[in-house]
């Protein structure tokens, strides 16, 4: 029995999908050359003026909305004042005082127990430069900036410390980049930098409802690193106070490779930001209509999916792989209006549209087969035109081609033929060829029809509907 | 009339009417620039091409916190030295295709912080009036001198209307917003706007009209609402109770402006003191939104991507280093005074107090306006301080101007006197985009208030 229990509250960083930063029209696209994507506003030069990008709010707005929030009746912004030679006006704007959405909450499910974490703030700010140093930080002689994410719009999402472990740390994340892809307003990409999580981990008695000292904990550049770094701190701490000791406040690497979490050296400690509203940016009241007219334009939620889909008969399995991406779980609910069978249906897509995907590096989006199609085959094999065997072979050939099963179908001459007129000449024409077989079945080896069946597959070319053919079999066997 | 006494302005006003030929333009004018910058310490750059292109041109200064392209853009401090914008204020974007002519970028207080004295990290610019004085800025004394149609410069706390009204002249600050700020390097954003100097209200009319309008790079600006002259039956003054009581108000200020009470009266304009509580709060309301802003605005000064660096040990040392040795005394004194009174502990007794009071004067601003056209006071409370004098960091000489600035409202000051040699100026604040009116007012009082013109 632990005596302490972890308390857990990240701080995401997540990057907007506008194409313009959050004060200028220069571009946000990845992969620039240095200071390729910088004016007088994002460099800061004497005399610039901000100019707010009304798409950045919309898509806070947004993200807000998706996470339950309320939505702040003025959108404005603060400066953040300090020196830092990758912040180029020497503050940062952000929202200290009226942050866009408050008191939103994201539920999910850990280990099959449901959990509400309730979300404290989202608020806009924007990027800073990247400082790149010659090697090592400390043994390189000169440090050069590029701007170039200087001024990209950034949502801060702040929980509650409402988590209390590390995995339930990691499958929050999960499910916030799931709900953020869903409402497409960030890539959400941790390796690429384009969501970012700090973690304040504290430990209290088990039971207790005091909150003991925190650290923040930085550097995890993954869902992994996240799980692992906020284990580790966990363990550290519980060291320290099973020994009688106190856990000192301050902010703390991960270092992934050696497995440990480190103090920072931090010179900047004066947090003394001086947050004051920028006068240069006017305030924006976000009225009633755009902001309904945003919560419309949501698509349907992962938990209503969950609910929906469970609801069609999924195992909890199913529900989870095709409601994890939002392009997935579209396309099963395009292909499930015209087919019904619902676990068919997830199988297929879950089996071979996943693995054909992945083979392929492709992107639901970027599949050649419609949701239609598919739907199509699986009727197909349904209504028994071809076996579930070539219907993979089919669906091989259409992902590759966009082609319809039908057309598919025909070209590779792979039509079942389940007409029992014609199956029974062939089935005549087996049974006479071999008689000493017959003759076994007569004398109870029933497992001669096999061979029997086999014929017949083979005179049709595979092409036989196998059932069929095993029916007239049994048929005519009992009969002559 | 020999044409080796004309001024900069008559020259080119012959220019315009084909009197004086574009060469002759090219020799002359910079020929008298420099005697006025040897004379007055004016200029921070003066142009190099002096070529009007097709008249009319009207010749124009701006002073050097207002980025140029075409010249450096110092703020009169060594921080800038050789700092090149690589864009062009769009307020004076605007001025040139009107044909506006830059003749060169004026002096003033190093980043326009200071009271008014027009002292920059280069010179100190005199009062062409009285050279014992100080003028308040460069594009002032130029102006005085016949050396400019229009100086265009920044008011943030009032520094424009008090070099003009220290130079005799006539200062505009219009409604935040009427003209574009961007370009301007501000040290207080929610204060500060592009107005002009001229030598009268007429040509202030015509330059303002110049560079108003909205500008898609600045969204603060706005289309200005059409003038509603709500004047044209005669107009209602209110004085705000108390103007007489502000310290360090000379007897010759106070003089003149009774005078110009008197000279209303005879006009049969209304005239009346309405109860104002406010104007001991002014000064200091506006040194710590000023300076709280100034901290901020002033932090990108770090030797990181433009301007001038030192080199230090470490990056924080860098920077300790740098704006020690490149900001004046007077600047680093008011960005301590903001990190002071905005830092974490004062904030609320300091900054947020000063907040509440802007509301409060902006309320009271707007509900005497209802009942009165204009407000009118004094334009300071004392004429041009000598050579000698030096400020502290509130002296109180935007006493009466820093009111228009906390409220947004355009102000106008024209000279109405004199207290012995130097000029005593008046101010109207008028409605939030009613310059037209106001100017019109203005126009009167200039009528009646006698001028003497100063030639260099
Ligand atoms: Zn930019």
């Amino acid at each position: 029995m632990k005596r302490f229990e972890p308390v857990i509250g990240l701080e995401v960083h997540v990057e907007l999908l506008t194409e313009t930063k959050l004060f200028c029209r220069c571009a946000t696209a990845f992969g620039a050359l240095p200071n390729e994507q910088v004016c007088e506003i994002c460099l800061g030069l004497p005399g610039h003026r901000p100019l707010l990008n009304k798409k950045a709010v919309e898509y806070a707005i947004r993200a807000a909305l998706a996470l339950n929030c309320e939505i702040a009746e003025q959108i404005d912004f603060d400066r953040k004042n300090y020196f830092y030679c990758d912040l180029p006006k020497g503050y940062q704007i952000s929202q200290f005082f009226n942050p866009t959405g408050t008191n939103g909450y994201v539920d999910m499910v850990v280990n099959g127990t449901a959990r509400r974490i309730r979300i404290r703030q989202i608020h806009m700010e924007e990027d800073v430069g990247k400082l790149v140093h010659q090697g090592e930080i400390m043994g390189s002689a000169t440090s050069r900036v590029d701007f170039n994410r200087a001024g990209i719009p950034l949502v801060e999402i702040v929980t509650q410390p409402d988590l209390r472990s590390a995995e339930e740390a990691r499958i929050f994340l999960q499910k916030l980049r799931t709900i953020l892809l869903y409402a497409g307003v960030s890539d959400c990409k941790m390796e690429e930098g384009s969501m970012r999580c700090d973690a304040n981990v504290s430990l209290r008695p088990v039971g207790s409802g005091m909150l003991g000292n925190k650290t923040e904990l930085k550097n995890m550049n993954s869902f992994r690193s996240v799980q692992r770094g906020i284990e580790h701190e966990i363990e550290r701490q519980e060291e320290i106070l099973e020994e009688g000791g106190h856990v000192i406040p301050e902010t703390r690497h991960f270092d992934e490779n050696r497995g440990l979490t480190r103090a920072m050296r931090s010179k900047f400690q004066a947090a003394d930001y001086r947050c004051f509203p920028d006068p240069n940016i006017i305030p924006v009241i976000p009225d009633k209509d755009w902001v309904a007219r945003i919560r419309e334009s949501l698509p349907e939620m992962p938990d209503s999916r969950t609910a929906r889909l469970t609801g069609l008969g999924l195992p909890p399995y199913d529900v989870e792989i095709i409601t994890s991406d939002r392009e997935l779980a579209d396309f099963y609910d395009a292909a499930c209006a015209s087919y019904r069978e619902a676990k068919t249906l997830s199988n297929w897509i879950m089996g071979e549209f996943v693995r054909l995907l992945n083979a392929g590096g492709m992107k639901v989006s970027e599949s050649r087969v419609t949701p239609g199609q598919l739907a199509a085959l699986l009727a197909l094999v349904d209504n028994g035109v071809i076996s579930g065997k070539s219907a993979k072979e089919v669906f091989e050939e259409m992902f590759a081609t966009g082609k319809d099963a039908e057309a598919v179908i025909t070209e590779k001459g792979l039509t079942q033929i389940s007409d029992s007129g014609e199956l029974e000449k062939i089935a005549n024409k087996v049974i006479a060829a071999n008689p000493a077989v017959v003759a076994d079945f007569k004398n109870g080896k029933t497992k001669a029809i096999g061979f029997l069946v086999g014929q017949v597959m083979k005179e049709t070319r595979g092409q036989a509907n196998p059932q069929v053919v095993n029916k007239i079999l049994a048929e005519k066997l009992n009969n002559c | 009339m020999t044409r080796d006494n004309l001024t900069v302005k008559e020259l080119f006003c012959l220019y315009n009417r084909g009197a004086v030929t574009r060469e002759e333009l090219k020799v002359k004018v910079p020929e008298i620039l420099e005697v006025i910058d040897n004379r007055y310490h004016a200029f921070i750059s003066r142009a190099t091409d002096f070529d009007p292109g097709v008249p009319p041109a009207y010749p124009c200064v701006a002073a050097d916190n207002i980025c140029t392209e075409s010249l450096n853009t110092t703020c009169g401090s060594e921080m800038l030295l050789d700092y090149r914008s690589p864009f062009t204020a769009s307020a004076l974007d605007k001025a040139r295709s009107s044909g506006f002519f830059l003749l060169g970028k004026t002096n003033l207080d190093e980043f326009g912080i200071g009271d008014c004295t027009g002292r920059s990290f280069f010179k100190t610019t005199f009062n062409p009036l009285s050279q014992d004085h100080l003028a308040g800025s460069g594009a002032a004394a130029v102006v005085a001198v016949g050396g400019a149609v229009a100086g265009f410069a920044s008011d943030a706390r009032g520094g424009l209307r008090q070099s003009a009204s220290f130079c005799g002249l006539t200062g505009l600050k219009p409604t935040y917003g009427r003209v574009s700020r961007r370009g301007l390097i501000e040290y207080a954003s929610s204060l500060d706007q592009v107005g002009v100097i001229t030598a009268g209200v007429d040509d202030a009319t015509f330059a303002l009209r110049c560079i108003s309008g909205p500008d898609s790079k600045d969204p603060a600006s706005q289309e200005s609402p059409p003038d509603q002259d709500s004047t044209a039956s005669g107009f209602r003054v209110a004085v705000p109770e108390g103007w007489d009581r502000v310290s360090g108000l000379s007897a010759g200020v106070k003089s003149v402006f009774n005078k110009t009470l008197s000279l209303l009266a005879e006009l049969k304009v209304e005239a009346a003191e309405v109860p104002f509580s406010y104007l001991p709060l002014v000064s200091i309301t506006a040194a710590i939104i000023g300076a709280t802003e100034a901290f901020s605005n002033l932090a990108n000064y770090d030797g990181v991507r433009f301007g001038k660096r030192m080199s230090g040990d470490h990056l924080q040392d860098m920077y300790v280093k740098t704006r020690t040795a490149f900001f004046g005394r007077r600047v680093k004194e008011f960005l301590t005074f903001g990190a002071f009174v905005s830092s974490g502990g004062n904030y609320r007794e300091y900054f947020l107090w000063a907040q509440q009071n802007r509301g409060a004067i902006q309320r009271r601003l707007m509900a005497i306006l209802k009942d009165y056209d204009f407000l009118l006071l004094p334009t300071l409370p004392f004429t041009a301080p000598t050579l000698a004098e030096s400020s502290g960091l509130v002296n109180g000489a935007d006493v009466y101007t820093a009111l228009a600035n906390l409220a947004g409202l355009p102000a106008v000051t024209v000279p109405a006197g004199f207290d012995g040699r130097l000029p005593v100026g008046v101010q109207l604040i008028g409605r939030p985009f009613a310059e037209a009116a106001l100017l019109k007012a203005a126009k009167l009082l200039e009528e009646q208030g006698g001028r003497e013109v100063v030639a260099p």
